[in-house]
């Protein structure tokens, strides 16, 4: 266990015995933060591929509105736990206009999640239209409740939803190898062009021009084109990695 | 409002991280002393403490496994340096073990809560896991909630209290009498810190051990990062110690209003 985790965790558990005013509130609490740190690195692990942080949420200014703060790329999401006593969740609009605040004040938030401290951590997401239609409609909030969902099945869906789906022409779709290698000479041609430009680079100092002449452009033309064509045949991205990082600095193969 | 009494008493389940804690920080505030005389005092502070424990407890019992039981080693800490009588530290490990009630466990019923449906997986690994003995204290626990009782799981490892999190929530381990969501992992020093609130630990002695924490951390990075901590980590760490006796600052001002001191 990291030592720095010690103290992040002892800072939880204090803090939750402040901000709750019964011991069972704060276990509620304690627990419901464990779980979505589990969660959330279940969550992490399963999508390598996009960029998603989950932090405390600690704002420069204002109050601590939401206590988590998930990044994926280039947005984010907010998670606010509300303890639940009786494990029912309950929603009072004296939150709404805080929230609403939160997410204008930080316009690359998606939606602010609340979370209630239930077994399951039921769920519920809001987006800012949602908030304000709450906020001049509050008689709405009963019947949002009805649409709580665990947490860890929420997740998912709200980043799925997130995702852009490129509409791919058929025809191009169908013919995969033709477009690959279209990719590929078109990269072929501008990497060449580009080292034999650098081939005939023209140096002053003569340790300059000499290293340039020892220095094996073709060799290193094949090796990488031939990533790309590993890349292109769909090589993971991690072997590409160690195959580019296997690159000699100085062109010796 | 914050929290400074107890509302109810529990059964309690300590695991041996935090018999080590208590044995290193004792020994570190005895420094002054040497010998035969170090290991006394550290061994009465320990046996001290775990009274108060004992006296938050339902049944005036400490509880933890055999096989966590005999992990504990007073010369693997502090007391390690010091010169002293193997025999002396065996006495003392056995007067600190006689302390509890023991529980063995079976393998099975390891491997069972290994098994269980959708446990996660970086926590259930039988190398990179949970240990077998970190294992026989969920057991423990949950053998515990027959009773009716909330269980408390006192420990130092995050693992261990995140696994105990999810397993209070599995809907196939309710089996009557057996409660799992009466089982609560804690970590020793925020429950301390509430004996402390209760007025039950001197302030002096809950500063001590959370010096201690915070001094261990700082030594156990930088011997990690070998010649001294990187600055990113290192003002990481300084900003969670300020907000640590920030908020024990603001403990103690509960406990000096529960005493009337503020009032």
């Amino acid at each position: 266990m990291s030592e720095n985790n010690l103290l992040k965790g002892l800072m939880d558990e204090f803090m939750a015995s402040f901000s709750q005013d019964s011991q069972d509130a704060m276990m509620r609490r304690v627990n419901a933060e464990r779980l979505i740190r589990l969660y959330a690195g279940q969550f992490i692990d399963q999508h390598q591929a996009e960029s998603i942080r989950i932090l405390p949420d600690q704002r420069l200014a204002g109050e601590d509105v939401a206590d988590f703060l998930v990044q994926v790329d280039d947005y984010d999401l907010r998670i606010v736990l509300i303890d639940s006593t009786n494990g029912v969740p309950q929603l009072t609009v004296k939150y709404i206009q805080e929230w609403l605040d939160l997410l204008e004040d930080n316009p690359s938030t998606a939606f602010m999640i609340v979370v209630w401290t239930t077994d399951e951590l039921l769920a519920l997401p809001f987006s800012m239209v949602q908030l304000q239609t709450l906020l001049k409609s509050p008689e709405q909030v009963e019947d949002c409740l009805l649409n709580v969902t665990p947490l860890n099945q929420l997740i998912p869906v709200i980043i799925q939803q997130q995702v852009k789906n490129w509409e791919i022409d058929e025809d191009l779709s169908q013919k995969p190898d033709e477009r690959g290698r279209d990719c590929y000479s078109i990269f072929a041609e501008k990497i060449g062009q580009a080292i034999d430009k650098e081939a005939n680079r023209r140096y002053k100092i003569e340790e300059r021009l000499k290293a340039a002449q020892e220095f094996p452009y073709q060799k290193e033309k094949q090796v990488i084109l031939s990533i790309l064509e590993d890349a292109l045949e769909g090589k993971s991205a991690k072997e590409l990695e160690y195959q580019l990082t296997r690159l000699p600095r100085r062109g010796s193969i | 409002m914050p929290i400074t009494t107890f509302e109810e008493k529990t059964y309690l389940v300590i695991d041996n991280c935090v018999l080590s804690m208590l044995t290193d920080c004792f020994c570190d505030g005895h420094k002054r002393l040497s010998g035969i005389q170090l290991l006394h005092e550290t061994q009465q502070s320990i046996l001290d403490l775990l009274n108060i424990m004992k006296s938050f407890a339902v049944d005036g019992s400490l509880h933890t496994t055999q096989v966590v039981s005999l992990e504990y080693q007073p010369q693997n800490g502090i007391l390690g340096n010091h010169i002293l009588d193997r025999r002396h530290i065996k006495t003392m490990a056995m007067q600190v073990r006689r302390q509890f009630e023991l529980l063995g466990t079976s393998p099975n019923s390891i491997q069972y809560l290994r098994e269980l449906p959708k446990a996660p997986r970086h926590l259930i690994h039988p190398t990179d896991g949970l240990s077998d003995a970190d294992m026989s204290l969920i057991h423990l626990g949950l053998h515990l909630t027959q009773n009716g009782n909330k269980v408390f799981l006192l420990s130092n490892d995050q693992d261990l209290l995140q696994f105990s999190s999810w397993i209070r929530i599995q809907k196939c381990l309710r089996n009557p009498p057996m409660n799992p969501v009466n089982l609560e992992g804690m970590l020793c020093l925020a429950y301390l810190d509430l004996l402390h609130r209760n007025c039950d630990i001197s302030t002096k002695q809950m500063s001590q051990f959370i010096n201690y924490l915070i001094r261990d951390t700082g030594n156990r990075m930088a011997e990690r990062e070998k010649v001294s901590l990187n600055p990113k980590k290192g003002a990481q760490i300084l900003d969670q110690i300020a907000a640590i006796n920030q908020v024990f600052a603001k403990s103690i001002e509960d406990k000096l209003n529960k005493q009337g001191v503020l009032a």
